[in-house]
């Protein structure tokens, strides 16, 4: 799902001439980046307390598990309008339920979101937070927020560069991005450290920390693989400091540049099962 | 603005009644959920889960990862995994083919158990019952798409229903859907029992009249169970602007309403001693429409139209037999309707706005005079229409009202006990909490034209991703006698349910 690509694709830097400093520039490059122009996947998100155990942090209770499959085609010029198609296959009480959603590269426009529900035989349209505060929901209840899931724009933050480590003996670029007042207003975060690894243009971890200053959660991006010649971190691993909490997010499946029709991203997916189904079926064969 | 009498009768109801208990024991568990929700860890566990670059390092969350490891020059790196094991049933397999087999894979089954007990009048068990439900579907032959929605209840003798048939056990099969669809490039067909829901409003039939609904536990049915099935034939024919769906039904079906004896049964009183002869719609007895429907940016539209019979029956009567017995004529008369059903968001607020005019519909009258044979039908124009808000209070609360009008359009027949406008609010405050495990609903009612009005407060538990449990409570406040839920004045019940999801 574009979400995703957008989570690590806000997060993936371009620094091929290594140590440029140029912190904005770097970031320009990374929402420039190509993320491929449509997704087809199967995402399991797994979600659970955690607590520190023989020196591992290790789930305290049963995960809460959604398996989803999504579909996801860019539009407009620089491909930074997206739609969106999720349908949850588990867990089976929720098996069945479908979204639809656009989201524009034009800031001031707001997403446009359905939900199809068969117990409520309609597609509904989803109204959203108040864009001016911080919102306050989370995807599917996990540590990911709405806000770590939107399209992050390079005019709202300040960008600058303030050291150099290795994650996991790569070299990496830390890069400090602090959101401007205008979007600072509607930030649940003061400001993200993100350590990009420069030779491979991609983050391998983030630390955002809240509105007093306090480190809130860290993202770990894992099992990074070329998909159709594309950078995609497989998992991504979000812990809450906050909460204790943690949430994995794992592509089961992926494939990127592969033809998806347009009207499949439209609310006649939500509806029409056998419209739904057929264009489904041809879409999986991709993802085995 | 005055405030309406019912909200204030609706405060001195929560005061004075187990329903203000309730709610003060909701708001208990609410503010403190609410509070620690939003707050921080405190910082001696937070330490915990600080993360060190040994940590990191040592493969944070696996118990048997290898420690990060430098990686050669140009490749690619695996910074860690997870050590969650996927469950082989979610890899692809290879599997047998044929048609049940792949209904079964896609199988979606509910098993349920409902307790529900009177708090006012009538007290005691009402409903005692549990269920399989079972929804699949899926492609076959890869054109042919096949749904089926179905539940089998099993209703022992402590259920009121099982108790008004003077029965040990009752059986209750409820089909919703079994359809099969086939679709094109720019059109769908489908054949069956389906459900068809139109309108944007939740909570009033405005133009949503196609599908019956299952009135015999008034207020106390799941959303989901809320409609019927009903055979038909329907096409929908996909533009780039609109889209058209048709539908025909030739063999049209009606609500269910409350069997003679149960605990909702609310008989007119000149049924009591009467011969009633039934004029059900028959195969042949045609519903038909159309809907054009579309999204513009913001707005979504939609424009209808059709031909239907009443849902609910309406009596007259006929004769009076010899020996003075009253006969009854019970009919589902056709109408027509025309109508509208917009949804408008801005922000975070959702606009909705229904509107349908409907000619020669049916409504129930009686004669003023008193006399028991003055039972009538009469058909008149009328106009339907609501107006909805729904308002996300930053993902912290859901707001949602709608305020439903009738207004009846010509000459009555001279009869007073119809009302030209019928008013009505609804409202929901809903809110989630626990990582939205924890669903809490206050929803009311309330008719402004007779003040009567109820309370439903719910809290529903996904205690597990397969386990739900809901508690429910709803309360009931009429004064008037001529008040539409005068009847049911005594029926405040506690409801409690445990629901558990599983797939084959």
């Amino acid at each position: 799902m574009k979400k995703f690509l957008i989570l690590t694709g806000c997060l993936v830097f371009l620094t091929s001439w290594a140590w440029a400093d140029d912190a904005a520039e770097i970031m320009q490059r990374v929402m420039d980046r190509d993320d491929g122009t449509t997704e087809i996947s199967r995402v399991r998100l797994s979600t659970c307390p955690v607590a520190r155990k023989n020196n591992r942090i290790v789930c305290t209770a049963t995960p809460r598990v959604k398996l989803m499959e999504m579909v996801r085609k860019d539009y407009g010029p620089r491909e930074k309008d997206h739609k969106t198609v999720t349908i949850i296959l588990e867990p089976a009480g929720e098996r069945g339920i479908g979204f639809l959603q656009y989201d524009y590269a034009d800031k001031e426009r707001e997403a446009d979101q359905w939900l199809y529900l068969s117990a409520l035989g309609k597609v509904k349209r989803i109204v959203s937070a108040n864009a001016d505060e911080p919102k306050t929901g989370n995807f599917f209840g996990s540590e990911l927020s709405y806000e770590d899931m939107e399209q992050r724009y390079h005019e709202d933050y300040t960008y600058r560069t303030v050291d150099r480590e290795t994650v996991a003996g790569v070299p990496c670029v830390v890069v400090e991005s602090t959101p401007v007042p205008r979007r600072a207003r509607k930030s649940n975060y003061a400001k993200a450290l993100e350590w990009v690894d420069t030779k491979r243009n991609i983050i391998l971890k983030s630390v955002l920390y809240n509105r007093q200053g306090k480190q809130n959660k860290l993202f770990y991006y894992g099992s990074i693989t070329l998909v159709n010649n594309i950078l995609v971190p497989m998992q991504i691993a979000v812990l809450n400091i906050e909460t204790g909490r943690k949430t994995v997010l794992r592509y089961e499946a992926i494939v990127l540049n592969r033809g998806v029709d347009d009207a499949f991203l439209t609310q006649r997916t939500l509806t029409d099962g056998a419209f739904r189904e057929q264009h489904l079926k041809r879409y999986r064969t991709h993802l085995e | 603005m005055a405030v309406p009498p019912c909200v204030v009768d609706a405060v001195n109801h929560l005061l004075r009644t187990g329903l203000g208990l309730f709610l003060a024991v909701f708001m208990m568990i609410l503010v403190p959920v609410t509070v620690l929700h939003g707050k921080t860890v405190p910082a001696g566990e937070n330490d915990l889960l600080e993360i060190t670059e040994e940590d990191e390092n040592a493969g944070l969350f696996s118990d048997d990862q290898a420690p990060w490891e430098t990686l050669p020059e140009g490749e690619i790196p695996t910074l860690f995994d997870t050590g969650e094991e996927l469950p082989a049933t979610n890899e692809p397999k290879d599997r047998p083919l044929g048609l049940w087999h792949d209904l079964m894979a896609n199988a979606a089954l509910e098993l349920g158990y409902q307790v529900s007990h009177g708090m006012e009048g009538e007290t005691g068990l009402i409903t005692h019952y549990g269920w399989l439900g079972l929804e699949t579907e899926t492609l076959a032959a890869n054109r042919y798409f096949i749904r089926f929605d179905g539940k089998l209840s099993v209703i022992p003798a402590s259920d009121h229903r099982t108790r008004a048939k003077n029965r040990r056990i009752l059986t209750d099969e409820f089909l919703r859907e079994f359809y099969v669809q086939r679709s094109f490039e720019h059109a769908s067909f489908s054949l069956g029992r389906r459900i068809i829901v139109w309108g944007k409003t939740d909570t009033s039939a405005i133009t949503d009249i196609v599908s019956p609904r299952d009135l015999s536990r008034f207020v106390f049915v799941e959303l989901k169970d809320a409609r019927k099935g009903q055979f038909m034939a329907t096409a929908t024919v996909y533009h780039d602007l609109f889209n058209t769906f048709l539908f025909i039904s030739p063999d049209p079906a009606v609500s269910t309403l409350p069997a003679s004896g149960t605990r909702y049964d609310r008989p007119l009183s000149v049924q009591q001693n009467a011969v009633v002869r039934k004029h059900d719609p028959a195969w042949g007895d045609v519903e038909l429409g159309i809907r054009c429907f579309g999204t513009f940016s913001r707005l979504d539209l939609a424009f209808m139209a059709g031909r239907f019979h009443v849902n609910t029956p309406v009596f007259s009567s006929l004769q009076t037999q010899p020996d003075s017995v009253l006969v009854l004529g019970e009919q589902y008369p056709r109408f027509y309707m025309v109508g509208m059903a917009a949804a408008l968001v801005k922000n975070n607020v959702l606009l909705k706005y229904e509107l349908a005019v409907k000619k020669d519909f049916p409504l129930q009258e009686f004669d003023s005079s008193g006399d028991d044979t003055g039972i009538f039908m009469t058909e008149t124009d009328l106009l339907d229409h609501a107006l909805g808000l729904e308002i996300n209070v930053n993902d912290r609360w859901l707001f949602t009202m709608e305020l439903t009008h009738r207004h009846l359009f010509g000459h009555l027949n001279g009869h007073d006990n119809l009302n030209r406008d019928v008013t009505a609010l609804y409202a929901v405050l809903e809110k989630k909490l626990c990582h939205d495990t924890l669903t809490l609903e206050y929803g009311f009612y309330c008719s402004l034209d007779d003040q009567g009005h109820y309370h439903d407060a719910q809290a529903t538990w996904q205690a597990t991703d397969q386990v739900e449990l809901k508690g429910n409570i709803t309360v009931f406040t009429a004064r008037d006698r001529e008040a539409e839920l005068w009847p049911y004045r005594h029926e405040d019940r506690v409801t409690l349910e445990v629901r558990y999801h599983f797939s084959m």
